[in-house]
């Protein structure tokens, strides 16, 4: 049974609001990485919400009229395969916005975006969005950006199925969630990841073990610890290199600005 | 329902599966061992043939064996006098590999006899000075 969208601050944040996760003192990497002009443009649309695991964004018989920033926890994108099999294409975080907007607008493919990781989330109207990228390029490159980043990591995500062993697509899950929302902490439980790949829970429980094993990893329920990041990275396959930092949304709208603020 | 226990030997690891999982019977649990063999050497077939699953029940007394070489798909469509080498070498080296891990767990008792063994020899030589 799903989750309902429960909404921590239902008015639009005050200028006063700092957007990040009064936690962890994270930031959505997207709308930092805009100008103060550009993120005033969006920033009256902008409600903080709390999401909880489980939550669906949207799915192919509900579209979803908002987009999400998400300042922690994690949004899968998955396609529905067969007998009720859910295969994860892309995730995202705080590097990126999340919303059918980004998606192909075909009405007979369609896609399902469950929060897998909860936490905060800064959510607006898409037509809000998209009318302010119609005037100002940086939130339209935003746009792009983060449209971009969906379809790459779906085709990536295509090849590493169709030829990675089952561990080192584990390995890389881990590491795409740890760079990603920053933390080693992994709220995730292993039925949970076994469904976003597509392979069977005790496949991932032998595999964690094996991992935990060789120092790798700790893992409790509902809870995976990364321990060593760097031999976690070389049992991962390579996927993880061409979806890495410089392709995130958040990384290429600081390359574009980067000039400038130099000057 | 039974609760059974699913162990991986790999060539050369013995991997628990500490907390198991609930299946109807014996046929279920060596089905679901089916499906995790097919996992783990999915684009790994040849070298990962000698691999198996244990599948033990709720006193990890085993059941059942699994071969990844009985049940690999990308050599079923081969008539039987190729596909039995393969199984049997494969089986060949799980022994083989058998071998090597008891070995090396007797290795580690010994160290570990001798290490206590120091221990009761240094306290004996402390009492006799």
């Amino acid at each position: 049974m799903p989750h309902q969208i429960e909404i921590a601050r239902h008015s639009p944040i005050s200028p006063t609001t700092p957007i990040a996760d009064s936690q962890a003192g994270k930031v959505n990497g997207c709308l930092s990485a805009l100008s103060s002009h550009a993120f005033s443009l969006l920033k009256p649309f902008l409600t903080e919400v709390v999401l909880h695991e489980g939550t669906i964004l949207w799915d192919p018989n509900k579209r979803s009229a908002d987009v999400y920033f998400p300042v922690s926890g994690l949004v899968s994108i998955l396609i529905d395969a067969s007998d009720g099999v859910s295969v994860e294409v892309a995730s995202i975080c705080g590097q990126a916005a999340v919303g059918t907007i980004f998606e192909l607008d075909q009405s007979d493919f369609s896609t399902q975006a469950v929060v897998q990781v909860g936490g905060h989330f800064l959510r607006m109207p898409s037509p809000q969005l998209l009318l302010a990228a119609k005037d100002n390029s940086e939130i339209q490159n935003l746009v792009t950006y983060c449209r971009d980043w969906i379809f790459m990591q779906a085709q990536q995500t295509a090849a590493c199925n169709a030829v990675h062993t089952a561990e080192k697509r584990f390995c890389r899950w881990l590491v795409q969630a740890y760079e990603r929302m920053e933390t080693d902490n992994i709220r995730v439980t292993q039925e949970i990841i076994a469904a976003l790949l597509a392979i069977r829970r005790t496949t991932i429980t032998l595999t964690a073990q094996k991992l935990q094993i060789e120092g790798l990893i700790q893992y409790r329920r509902g809870k995976i610890t990364v321990l060593d990041r760097v031999r976690l990275r070389a049992a991962a396959c390579e996927c993880c290199d061409s979806l890495s930092r410089q392709h995130w949304p958040s990384t290429r709208l600081l390359a574009l600005r980067a000039p400038k603020l130099r000057v | 329902m039974p609760h059974y226990h699913f162990v991986l030997k790999t060539r050369d690891d013995l991997i628990p599966d500490r907390d198991g999982s609930e299946w109807p019977n014996d046929a279920a649990a060596q089905e679901e061992a089916t499906l995790v063999a097919q996992d783990l050497m999915r684009n790994q077939e040849a070298k990962r043939g000698s691999w198996r699953i244990e599948v033990r029940d709720q006193n990890l007394l085993p059941r059942a064996e699994l071969l990844f070489a009985e049940i690999d798909q990308t050599i079923a469509h081969l008539p039987p006098e190729l596909r039995e080498p393969h199984i049997l070498a494969s089986r060949r080296i799980a022994a083989f590999s058998d071998a090597l891990l008891a070995v090396r767990k007797t290795l580690s008792e010994v160290m570990e006899t001798l290490s206590r063994s120091d221990a009761v020899m240094a306290v004996v030589a402390g009492k006799r000075g």
